[in-house]
C-alpha cells in the first residue's frame, strides 16, 4: 500500500473509531490527575476518636448470645444516641442487624434526628452547612450499592455536593459521594462503554473498539515510518 | 494547522508504544472479566455461622486492651473469635475459647480454605507460608492452600485472624503484569496516580485531541478519500 492510501485508512479508521480513544484519553486522564483517596472522599469525614470507656456498666456479650442464639457477630460500638455517645451491641444475623444498648439490650431505632446528629460528628466541612435527611428503603440511586440498603442519606448543601450514607440499623457510615467521585463514575461509565450500569467490562463493542483502535494505531504508524524513512527512497511526497 | 500535525506526529513518537500497551492490557481487562482478573474463578466467601459457645468474658479484653474503638465476637471455622480494634485501627484477634491470642491451626485454614472454595479440585497442599510476592501488602504469617484443579488455585489464609486473604492462580502473573502495564505502575500496588502515568496521560490526551483537530480539518475539506 502507498502512503496515500495508509493515510485514507488512518483519516478513516479516526471517524469510524477514533473517536472513542478521545474518550479513553479525557476519561483516563481524569481518573489518573485526582488522586484516588480525594476521589473516595475521605477528607470529607473523620472518623471517631474517642475510645469505649473502661468503666461501662455493659450487659455482657453471652446475654447477648442467649438471646439471639443465631447471631453471627455481636459488635460493641459506640453511637450517638439523642445526641449522646452510647456503647451499643449490634447484632448481626441471618434475619439482619439490629441495635441493642448496651447495658439494657433494649432493641434501639436510629430516627432522623439522631442521623442529623450523626452526620454532623463525621462531617469536616463547615458545621453551618445545611443537610437534608431522608431514608431510602428499596430503590438504590445510581451511586450506591444496592446490598447496603436500607440507608438513610443525608445530603450536605456544600460546593461538591456531599453526600454521606448511614446504615439504618445502626447508624454506621457505610459510603459517601460527592461531584468529583460522580464525575469519576462518569468517565469510568465512559472508560469501560457500559452505559447502563457502568459494571460490565464484557461487552463485545469494548473489545471489538481496542481492536479497531489496535489496527488504527498501525495505521497511524505506517504513516510515521513514511515520514521518517531514509530520503533517497522517498520518489514522490506524502 | 502545520503546528497541529506536527504536535500530533511528535506527540505519538513518544506515545505510541504506551497506547498500544494501554489497548492491548485494556482488551485484556475486557476478555477475562472482573472475576478472573481477581483469580475469583473458584472464589465464594466463607459462609458465616452463629457465633456458639464464649468462655473468655469481653469485660476482661476491655482490662486488657487500652484505647478501644469497638470489640466483636465472630465465629471462625466454628471457634468463636474476638476482633478488638484500637483507635489507631490496629486489629487484634482473641481465642474466645481460651482467651489466648488467636492463631489459625494448619487444619483449620485448610478447613477455611475449602470453605472459600467452589472449584472442582481438592485441597493437594498446606504451606506455611510468611507473606507473598503474588498479594501486595499481605506480608503476615499464613498458610498457602493448593488445590488440584486445571488453573492451581491458591488460597492464602491469615494466621493470625484466619481471614481469607485472598486467591491466586496459574493466570494471575499475567493479570497482575496487565494491570501494573495499564496504571504504569511497575510496583504491582495498583496506584495510577504516579507522576509517570500523569505526563503519560497528559501526553495521550494531546496527541487525540489534535488528532480530532486534524480530523475536524480534513472534514470541513471533505479529504476522507
Amino acid at each position: 500500500m502507498n502512503p496515500r492510501k495508509w493515510r485514507v485508512w488512518h483519516r478513516w479508521l479516526s471517524l469510524i473509531v477514533g473517536l472513542q480513544l478521545v474518550v479513553w484519553s479525557i476519561s483516563g486522564a481524569y481518573m489518573v490527575y485526582f488522586d484516588l483517596s480525594f476521589i473516595h472522599g475521605n477528607h470529607l469525614v473523620k472518623e471517631l476518636e474517642q475510645p469505649i470507656a473502661k468503666n461501662t456498666l455493659n450487659s455482657p456479650i453471652s446475654w447477648v448470645l442467649e438471646q439471639n442464639p443465631e447471631a453471627t457477630s455481636v459488635r460493641l460500638i459506640q453511637q450517638w444516641i439523642d445526641g449522646s455517645l452510647q456503647p451499643v451491641y449490634s447484632v448481626e444475623s441471618k434475619a439482619g442487624t439490629q441495635l441493642l444498648m448496651a447495658e439494657s439490650l433494649e432493641p434501639i431505632e436510629l430516627d432522623r434526628m439522631d442521623i442529623g446528629y450523626i452526620a454532623r460528628q463525621h462531617y469536616t466541612g463547615d458545621e453551618n452547612t445545611k443537610a437534608q435527611v431522608s431514608f431510602i428503603e428499596d430503590k438504590a440511586p445510581g451511586e450506591l450499592n444496592p446490598a447496603l440498603l436500607p440507608v438513610w442519606r443525608v445530603d450536605f448543601n456544600d460546593m461538591v455536593g456531599a453526600t454521606l450514607y448511614f446504615s439504618a440499623a445502626t447508624g454506621e457510615l457505610v459510603t459517601k459521594r460527592h461531584d468529583f467521585w460522580r464525575m469519576f463514575d462518569f468517565f469510568w461509565m465512559l472508560h469501560i462503554m457500559d452505559y447502563q450500569d457502568r459494571v460490565d467490562i464484557e461487552t463485545w463493542w469494548l473489545k471489538a473498539f481496542s481492536i479497531a483502535n489496535g489496527l488504527f494505531l498501525i495505521s497511524g504508524i505506517a504513516l510515521l515510518y513514511f515520514h521518517y524513512r531514509p530520503r533517497k527512497k522517498r520518489r514522490r511526497s506524502v | 494547522m502545520r503546528f497541529m500535525r506536527k504536535l500530533h506526529r511528535w506527540l505519538s513518537l513518544v506515545i505510541f508504544i504506551q497506547v498500544f500497551i494501554w489497548l492491548v492490557s485494556g482488551l485484556y481487562f475486557s476478555w477475562l472479566g472482573h472475576e478472573k482478573l481477581a483469580a475469583h474463578d473458584y472464589f465464594q466467601p466463607v459462609t458465616e455461622e452463629a457465633v456458639g459457645p464464649v468462655y473468655y468474658p469481653e469485660s476482661a479484653l476491655i482490662e486488657r486492651f487500652e484505647n478501644i474503638q469497638s470489640l466483636e465476637i465472630r465465629s471462625v471455622a466454628g471457634t468463636a473469635q474476638y476482633v478488638v480494634t484500637t483507635t489507631d485501627g490496629k486489629k487484634h484477634y482473641v481465642n474466645a475459647l481460651t482467651g489466648k491470642d488467636w492463631k489459625t491451626p494448619a487444619p483449620m485454614a485448610a478447613d477455611l480454605a475449602r470453605r472459600s472454595y467452589n472449584g472442582p479440585g481438592h485441597i493437594e497442599q498446606v504451606h506455611a507460608v510468611t507473606g507473598t510476592d503474588e498479594i501486595i501488602g499481605w506480608r503476615s504469617q499464613g498458610f498457602r492452600v493448593t488445590f488440584s484443579d486445571d488453573i492451581a488455585t491458591r488460597a492464602y489464609i491469615d494466621a493470625a485472624s484466619g481471614d481469607v486473604i485472598d486467591h491466586r492462580n496459574s493466570s494471575w502473573w499475567l493479570s497482575d503484569w496487565m494491570f501494573r502495564l495499564h496504571f504504569m505502575d511497575y510496583s504491582g500496588e495498583r496506584d495510577f496516580n504516579s507522576l509517570l502515568n500523569i505526563v503519560a496521560a497528559t501526553a495521550a490526551l494531546w496527541f487525540s485531541l489534535s488528532g480530532l483537530i486534524l480530523l475536524g480539518r480534513s472534514l470541513k475539506r471533505r479529504q476522507l478519500f
